[in-house]
């Protein structure tokens, strides 16, 4: 009696994990996922596949295996949508904490419901009729090499994507005007494959303002600067850089307007339609 | 020669015995449609799945090869892997000793092999042009925490959130960035589509190995290995589409308790689709419209009513309600699309429309011969078998509603491969193939399954079938997908997906984190979606903002009137990639459609052209990765 509703009490704990997880880590406004990693396979489970099992097991439609799989796919998608909608409406929105507290209180209804349908059944053990011509070492040898052959084939791609990777450097100047001050912050951002090492030269129209002579960065690693004026530049601010292998070449150029000291960054923020 | 007659004779009489049985009612293979709850067998499965497997190996070879430069490899590989997949689960499907679990599994198999496919050609983030659409549109409603937010790449996209809210469901239940949450999305809609087609198949044929056979051919949609298994809103909402039909033949044959069952989950699935794709949701009011007519015909010849019109109701008034309160902006968004595509077809009809160059793109690359052959063979094996396929439905389905709406279906085929002539409509058709293929796939798989042969040809048939639904399949992606794009390849300015890169995707990430979201920017097309999704940047385009930027980048030099647009469209930062300079652009346009009607690119841009503002007073140029330059034209808004 019990054995046949534990699929049932399964997905009830998986909704509670939900609960807890959620309530206890992924209740702030930060957008970012911050639940643990190896929650990442329930979670997954509880957005396409649990919702939909329990409704299927509270109305219990007659189906094979298959369709049960299909539907429970569906309907969790469905249930997945028509929940966004909903959660839209009130004034909490899309958030872990609101997504983990629908869809695991109508796992925890429809798993209740379903278990009250059932009261009356014979037990099921639909899983273990499916799997059980299918789990055999001769099978489970097969599968194991057809899987290595395919991780195979992805590790091939991963590490070729990462072999043709191109190599360069990000140089910026963005004007700003701070306590009185007109600055120009600088940044410098090693994408190459190796150490680099620049010369970084600064110009007001010919007229030499500043000099970083030699900026050593390991790939990856990021150099800013910053040059003040007292008074508004009156003519284009330029940053050159070069490397110091080749130092009669520019490999970089920014330059700056003296209009564009009188601009700041505004950016719009994300609006929402009516 | 009395015996040499007489053995003549006899082998005419078998002919000719062979057609009656064929023309009268024909069951040549022993076919099985188990009891549900049936325990499976698995057959050969285990074994197919091996042979697959080592056909994804050798597409990943490809891929690798492919993406060294070797493109001719790489496409070798590319269509053995392929090959290897998908002939063994012919020949299974073909096979006498076919069991309900294998090929069940066998389909399992196809739905994971496309999946990969897919998947390998861009493993650490998304490469065709929509998916950049719908992950801004994900990454909005992340951040706001409500849906409906405003994404000027596609205007449309937010106001039909199903697809971008199942993303944020799963980034914000579990440990999975945007992409990854979207391809495990787009992994379960491939497995739900593939098995969705099956149990309809099955369920109307009460036959395995056609439902099999039906899943295979509708592989050969243009729309199947690409299209619709992107990041985009109709891989989602189309196998909902299947499995609402799917649930709505399972009502027609249900009764008391059951009828009620299927009756809510058909709704709710149904309710599902509305806020997922608009065209998903009309195609599917046509079709539950088209079956309730059928149905009244049905009635009328003293069958059973199955009428679906009150989902048809329900679909319509959903889709009415959506129009009117969310989504307002979707008949100005569709209107152009379809009334270009049909005005291009009329255009092509009376002869004013020049024919469209079939497999060769505007920079002036063409297929190979071989894909050539795969799209037309795939054409000429649907055109022959079809009405082989209308004769077995005529004689043993004609009682059926749903069957006869799709073979009704069936007959708007032709029109697709003719659509592709003309330059307006071909999208529209490719478009279509996704829905039509449905019907297609009925129709020509009772076809193929009972051609007229006599038996004596049984195995000619076998290798026949296999050979021509590895045909329809491969034509589908030749003529779904260019062959410049198709694999993944060293990088090509100009070129949709082949244009992203490590420095404009570093580019655009540059732009989130130094200069803030949604600063008001504009560049090229890959520029333009790189920046307004991972950069997060307020991209300037027509759709959204009734402006034309291309004049901002051709003019040779800055024009009042490109002030004048800067300053009305707010313009902040204009992003150039140089290297787009150094070859044609594949759609024959850099910046915006119109472009390629007035401009022949022959030769590329100028980069000297690129570079003007670098001499413009009031321009600065804030941003520099080497082909990447970023210039802030802030200024030049409240220029004189």
């Amino acid at each position: 009696m019990r054995r046949k509703n534990i699929d049932l009490v399964v997905i009830c704990l998986l909704a509670l994990l939900t609960f807890y997880l959620a309530l206890g880590k992924a209740g702030g406004p930060d957008p970012t996922n911050n639940l643990p990693l190896w929650f990442t396979p329930i979670g997954l489970l509880m957005v396409i596949l649990i919702p939909g099992y329990a409704l299927i097991a509270a109305l219990s439609p007659q189906t094979d295996w298959v369709a049960t799989l299909l539907l429970s796919l569906v309907l969790s998608l469905s249930i997945d949508i028509l929940s966004a909608l909903a959660l839209n409406l009130t004034p909490w929105g899309l958030r872990p904490i609101s997504w983990a507290i629908l869809l695991g209180t109508l796992t925890l209804i429809l798993s209740l419901s379903a278990a009250f349908r059932r009261r009356n059944n014979i037990e099921r053990g639909t899983v273990e009729k499916v799997l059980s011509p299918f789990l055999t070492w001769k099978n489970g040898l097969i599968f194991g090499c057809a899987a290595i052959v395919v991780a195979i084939g992805i590790g091939l791609v991963l590490q070729n994507e990462s072999k043709v990777r191109i190599a360069f450097t990000q140089l910026w100047a963005l004007p700003a005007a701070e306590n009185g001050k007109y600055v120009v912050n600088i940044g410098i951002n090693n994408l190459e494959r190796q150490t680099m090492n620049y010369d970084l030269y600064a110009d007001e129209d010919g007229v030499k303002v500043q000099e970083w002579p030699k900026i050593v960065l390991a790939p990856g690693q990021t150099w800013t600067g910053q040059i003040s004026f007292l008074e508004r530049p009156s003519s284009v601010v330029r940053l050159s850089l070069s490397l110091l292998d080749a130092p009669s070449k520019i490999y970089r150029m920014v330059q700056i307007d003296p209009a564009s000291f009188d601009l700041v960054i505004t950016p719009t923020p994300t609006a929402i339609a009516p | 020669m009395r015996l040499t007659k007489m053995k003549g004779q006899k082998n005419r009489a078998s002919f000719l015995f062979s057609i009656k049985r064929y023309l009268l009612f024909p069951l040549q293979w022993p076919d099985l449609f188990p009891t549900e709850g049936q325990i499976p067998d698995w057959g050969k499965f285990p074994l197919i799945c091996l042979v697959a497997s080592l056909g994804v190996w050798i597409i990943s070879i490809g891929y690798v090869l492919a993406r060294d430069g070797n493109s001719t490899g790489g496409e070798s590989l590319f269509w053995l892997g392929l090959a290897i997949i998908y002939i063994p689960v012919t020949i299974r499907l073909l096979s006498k000793d076919l069991r309900r679990g294998e090929v069940i599994g066998m389909l399992f198999v196809i739905a994971l092999c496309t999946y990969l496919v897919r998947y390998l050609g861009g493993p650490a983030f998304f490469t065709a042009f929509d998916e950049f659409l719908h992950w801004r549109t994900a990454y909005d409603i992340l951040s706001t925490q409500h849906l409906f937010t405003n994404n000027s790449l596609l205007p449309v996209s937010p106001l039909y959130p199903g697809l971008e809210s199942i993303t944020a469901a799963l980034v914000s239940l579990t440990s999975l960035d945007i992409v990854q949450a979207g391809l495990a999305v787009i992994g379960v809609s491939r497995l739900v589509m593939i098995l969705g087609l099956y149990l309809l198949f099955e369920q109307m044929t009460k036959s395995t190995r056609t439902a099999g056979l039906a899943v295979l051919i509708y592989t050969g949609s243009s729309t199947f290995l690409y299209f619709d298994s992107q990041y985009g809103y109709e891989t989602l909402a189309l196998p909902l589409a299947v499995v609402a039909i799917y649930m709505l033949v399972r009502r027609v044959s249900s009764y008391g308790w059951s009828y009620w069952i299927w009756t809510i989950l058909s709704a709710i699935t149904i309710f599902a689709i509305v806020p997922t794709h608009h065209a998903t949701s009309y195609a599917l009011i046509g079709f539950l419209l088209l079956w309730t007519c059928t149905d009244l015909y049905v009635q009328w010849q003293g069958g059973p009513a199955y009428n679906p019109f009150e989902f048809a109701a329900w679909l319509i008034l959903l889709c009415l309600i959506w129009i009117a309160t969310a989504a307002t902006i979707t008949i100005q968004y569709l209107t152009p699309i379809v009334g270009g595509a049909l005005q291009s077809a009329v255009g092509l009809l009376t002869g004013q429309s020049v024919i469209r160059q079939l497999f060769v793109n505007s920079a002036g690359q063409g297929s190979a011969i071989y894909e050539r052959i795969f799209a037309y063979g795939s054409v000429l094996i649907i055109v022959l078998i079809i009405p082989f396929g209308l004769w077995q439905w005529w004689l043993r389905y004609r009682g059926q509603s749903i069957s006869i709406a799709l073979a009704i279906a069936v007959l708007v085929y032709p029109a697709l491969p003719l659509m592709r002539l003309s330059s307006g409509a071909w999208e529209l058709s490719d478009r279509m193939s996704g829905f039509i293929y449905i019907a297609v796939a009925y129709i020509v798989a009772l076809g193929m399954i009972e051609l007229p042969l006599p038996a004596r040809f049984s195995e000619f048939r076998k290798w026949f079938a296999c050979v021509a639904v590895f045909i329809i399949f491969a034509g589908g992606i030749a003529a779904g997908s260019s062959p410049q794009t198709r694999l993944p390849s060293p990088y090509r300015p100009a070129a949709e997906e082949l244009s992203i890169d490590r420095e404009n995707i570093a580019a655009a990430q540059w732009a989130q984190a130094v200069l803030g979201p949604n600063n008001r920017m504009a560049g090229d097309r890959t520029e333009t979606i790189l920046m307004g999704a991972y950069g997060t940047q307020r991209m300037i385009t027509s759709s959204s903002d009734n402006v034309s930027i291309s004049g901002l980048f051709l003019d040779d030099t800055v024009t009042p009137s490109d002030q004048l647009i800067i300053s009305e469209a707010g313009i902040r930062y204009l992003v150039v990639d140089f290297r787009i300079s150094t070859v044609l652009p594949i759609l024959g346009y850099y910046f915006e459609s119109w472009e390629q009607l007035i401009t022949p690119y022959v030769p590329p841009i100028n980069n000297l052209v690129l570079e003007k503002y670098d001499h413009v007073r009031g321009a600065s140029r804030v941003f520099d990765s080497g082909d990447i330059v970023l210039y802030d034209v802030g200024a030049l808004q409240n220029a004189p």
